[in-house]
């Protein structure tokens, strides 16, 4: 579990927390253009380690190869482009153009994963329903079991696994494909049959305790601070600066090889600049864990 | 004014040929801690559970249900809630948030709660509970004690009149039950606070309760004080009679045989303590002159020769779970006798699970060797087709992949008449068309070991058979196992249930921080013991060292009875 002490993200009020990473990850997704997810993804990747710590890496690790993965397989179903690699089957061209754009897919499709695992850890179930929890308080509190539930359920596959192992079902390395993806209906089965029948016991705890029984009230309150004002001041001005310029036309929001690569070649001053910005405010949370973390230490040897 | 009433109560259950409760009726007062007891199924969930209308089961119900003197369905949703505090069985499942605070405030945000009288609730049950050191905690974190503490406390928090509480230790190790129940006793005596509590280990719970009512097939068969209700019980040689205390067993198992001089009802002894006082008034003579129980019986096809390589055996076992982490096994040496019931007891973390695992080969130890029948364990994991080893995990239902109990046992890779003949022997025969999940706990338990029975092993893992298992349940496991092992095949226990491990066992081995600290036969171990025995043993060791069952304890007073005639 996270302690609460060195992450300074959660010290902010929650809507600025959730403004911000739905900020990141929209700008994540609309602008495609190379550099800027490169930017995106170490970004997200500073922003994780400084919430998380060592513990940061092994996501990061584990997403090189879903990145390497998707980067290999656009080219398989996306032939266009002019500079062919190789040609494979019956003269399937598979081209640099479409292996760039899956590297970028890739890219941003981790680099969304990595805000998203540090949204889950800066926006905690309660701040969530301070969020939500008035609008809407059914589905803040199923939001808040099913993110509750997926590690459990990661935690109970393996265990099932284990379980059928030391059974003598599932044992060792299936033959085949067909018998691994069988054996993997199976468990999915089971942990099928398993959730169902825990969730009526939760649904009953729920309803033991006044779950819809009318409106509910929230126990924690967070006040919009001076540092909120602050960091929200900054970051309007940052958003300012990269919406006009992806106006003013400095950066291509679609994908386009050429330009990609033209632009990566020689960039125009606006997109430096817009990159500048871009970099700068996706790296806001970064930076205030390790301003705080800092001023910790500081005060730390002041005692 | 009663605080609960339930008054000619009848209920089936919507499509149930025959109703799982008839004309029930059941006063508690204010600031009664009433014990409901009865074997699995005989319609304790299903009453308790009519007392909340959002868990009652759907179904035909007829009679009424009052809490302070309204109906409980008349009761607005907000109140219902209030008044009656829930707790269920499963520590898991019922925690909704994701940190100790969030859940604790669950309840009070649910009804509306105003701020400032939030803070104030969850503060002082964070305080009555002693729950400061894990406030902020995940609760994917906790223990299965602290997670039932959790549970306990968020009920709470809501101020309810009533506290009803539906088997809430039979998941729980004894330690962790143990102070549950104390915390329970605390809630009813200092805050007096009304519980109703299903329980069928009475133990402990018995010498805290004002009231033992017994329910069975769906009707209350006997209400009263703990002393004479369970006095009833044993008379009558109920089938709950064996989860009794034992102390109330010893003494009337004695009047049963011989019915002299012996007290009226409200000085029979519930606790150990009563028990030993008593005892030292039945047996006054000085202990040498006493005749020892004899060995616990045993069986014929216990191996006497050495030359049969023992089904287990672990030499100097050293294993880590993480290259950081501590040794859980430290240089551990276990053997196993081929044909044994072996039983294997310790605290939590001891590394009990971990010998299971390493046994059947789930975890690999860096030091030391795990030989099974005589032969050694390979650095390749195989499976127990080949090595005749099958583990029963804690959780039953990890091993449950399919919609019917018969498709489990087919999965086995048996043919129709194998899958029938298993099902009689584990006594689910009636149950092949009914969906895993929908079974009782001890039901659940007959299936996987069905499933483990079908592989034909000649070790058999178990890790806590009797978690969460009634009296019947587990005495018809006993016999089975004892079965299994006179057939040769050798079973190995990981428990913490001593008395069961007394009883059954051939062996008892006492794993202590990764090594075995004593082992030895059950009736030498536990006379070596001194608080870590069975609660006859506890009772009796001053005067019968040797005794471990309430049985014990009487046929040795009968002896004494028959010399001093």
């Amino acid at each position: 579990m996270e302690s609460p002490s060195n992450n300074f993200l959660a010290l902010l009020h929650p809507a600025v927390t959730l403004g911000f990473f739905a900020c990141a990850l929209g700008l994540t997704v609309l602008v495609a253009a190379p550099a800027f997810v490169a930017l995106s993804f170490g970004a997200a990747a500073c922003c994780l380690i400084t919430v998380r710590g060592r513990r940061a890496w092994g996501l990061i690790g584990g997403l090189v190869p879903l990145v390497v993965l998707v980067a290999a397989m656009n080219p398989l179903f996306n032939t266009e482009g002019a500079t062919v690699l190789f040609a494979y089957g019956d003269g399937r061209p598979y081209t640099a153009e479409a292996l760039i754009l899956g590297i970028a897919m890739g890219a941003t499709l981790a680099a969304a994963l990595l805000w998203f695992a540090s949204l889950n850890a800066a926006l905690t179930s309660d701040k969530a329903t301070f969020l939500f929890g008035s609008a809407a308080p059914a589905l803040t509190t199923v939001l808040t079991l099913v993110m509750r539930l997926v590690p459990g359920y990661g935690r109970r596959a393996t265990e099932v696994f284990r379980a059928r192992r030391a059974l003598g079902r599932d044992a060792g390395e299936p033959e085949s494909l067909a018998e691994k993806v069988r054996a993997g209906a199976t468990v999915l089965g089971a942990l099928t049959g398993w959730a169902l029948d825990h969730g009526v016991v939760t649904a009953d705890s729920m309803a033991a305790r006044g779950f819809g029984s009318g409106k509910r009230t929230s126990y924690r309150s967070y006040r919009f601070t001076g540092r909120d004002g602050a960091v929200v001041a900054v970051a309007v001005v940052l958003l300012m600066a990269i919406g006009a310029g992806v106006l003013a036309g400095a950066v291509p929001l679609g994908y386009v090889p050429a330009d990609a690569i033209a632009a990566g070649v020689a960039p125009s001053p606006l997109a430096v600049g817009v990159l500048v910005a871009y970099g700068a405010f996706l790296l806001l949370p970064a930076a205030l864990n390790l301003g705080g973390e800092v001023r910790w230490r500081c005060s730390l040897s002041n005692i | 004014m009663a605080l609960l009433a339930f008054e000619h109560l009848t209920f089936t259950y919507a499509g149930a040929p025959s109703p799982a409760l008839c004309d029930v009726g059941l006063v508690v007062e204010p600031g009664e801690y009433v014990v409901l007891a009865g074997l699995s199924g005989c319609g304790k969930t299903t009453l308790l559970r009519q007392l909340k209308p959002a868990l009652a089961p759907a179904g035909e119900r007829s009679g009424r249900v009052l809490v302070n003197g309204t109906e409980v369905d008349a009761l607005p949703l907000r109140e219902q809630a209030r008044a009656v505090g829930f707790v269920l069985q499963d520590p898991d499942d019922q925690i909704v948030c994701d940190t100790v605070l969030a859940e604790l405030a669950f309840g009070l945000e649910n009804i509306g709660c105003d701020r400032d009288a939030m803070g104030l609730r969850v503060a002082e049950a964070v305080n009555f509970f002693g729950m400061q050191e894990w406030l902020h905690r995940s609760t994917a974190s906790l223990s299965g004690g602290q997670k039932q503490l959790l549970n306990l406390a968020a009920v709470m928090a809501l101020e309810p009149a009533v506290l009803v509480l539906d088997e809430p230790t039979s998941q729980l190790d004894p330690v962790a039950a143990r102070s549950f129940l104390a915390l329970v006793r605390r809630i009813n005596r200092e805050l007096g606070v009304t519980v109703v509590m299903a329980e069928h280990h009475l133990e402990e719970v018995l010498a805290d309760a004002d009231r033992l009512a017994v329910m069975e097939g769906g009707r209350i068969v006997a209400d009263g004080a703990p002393r004479v209700v369970g006095a009833r019980l044993c008379a009558e040689r109920h089938p709950l009679g064996p989860a009794l205390p034992v102390a109330l067993q010893a003494c009337e198992g004695l009047r049963l045989v011989a019915p002299r001089g012996m007290a009226s009802a409200d000085l029979l002894p519930l606790t150990v303590r009563e028990g030993r006082l008593w005892l030292q008034r039945q047996l006054p003579a000085d202990p040498g002159s006493l005749v020892a129980p004899g060995p616990v019986p045993e069986r014929a096809s216990q191996p006497a020769d050495t030359d049969v390589p023992p089904a287990l055996a672990l030499r100097d076992v050293r294993f880590r779970y993480d290259r950081n982490a501590p040794d859980v096994l430290r240089d551990l040496s276990l053997t196993v006798p081929t044909g044994s019931l072996f039983a294997l007891v310790g605290g939590n973390g001891s590394g009990k699970s971990t010998v299971l695992k390493a046994a059947c080969g789930l975890v690999r130890p860096y030091r030391g060797s795990v030989s099974l029948f005589g032969r050694k364990r390979g650095r390749r994991a195989a499976d127990a087709a080949t090595t005749g080893v099958a583990l029963l995990p804690q959780d039953p239902t990890l091993l449950f992949a399919r919609g019917t109990v018969g498709a489990e046992l087919a999965e086995m890779g048996a043919d129709d008449a194998a899958v029938t003949a298993m099902a009689e022997q584990c006594r689910i025969g009636g149950l092949l068309g009914s969906h895993p999940l929908d079974l009782s706990g001890g039901q659940r338990q007959q299936v996987a070991l069905a499933k483990l029975l079908l592989t034909d092993p000649r070790l058999l893992l178990l890790d806590e058979p009797t978690k969460g298992l009634d009296v019947a349940a587990k005495a018809a496991l006993a016999t089975q196992l004892t079965a299994l092992a006179a057939r040769g095949v050798t079973v190995l226990l990981v428990s913490h249930d001593l008395e069961f491990c007394a009883r059954f066992a051939d062996a008892v081995a006492l794993l202590f921080d990764g090594a075995v600290v004593s082992h030895g036969a059950p009736r030498r171990f536990f006379a070596g013991a001194r608080f870590y025995t069975t609660a006859a043993n506890r009772m009796a060791r001053d005067r019968i060292p040797e005794a471990l069952t309430p049985e014990d304890i009487v046929a040795c007073c009968r002896e004494e009875a028959a010399h001093g005639a």
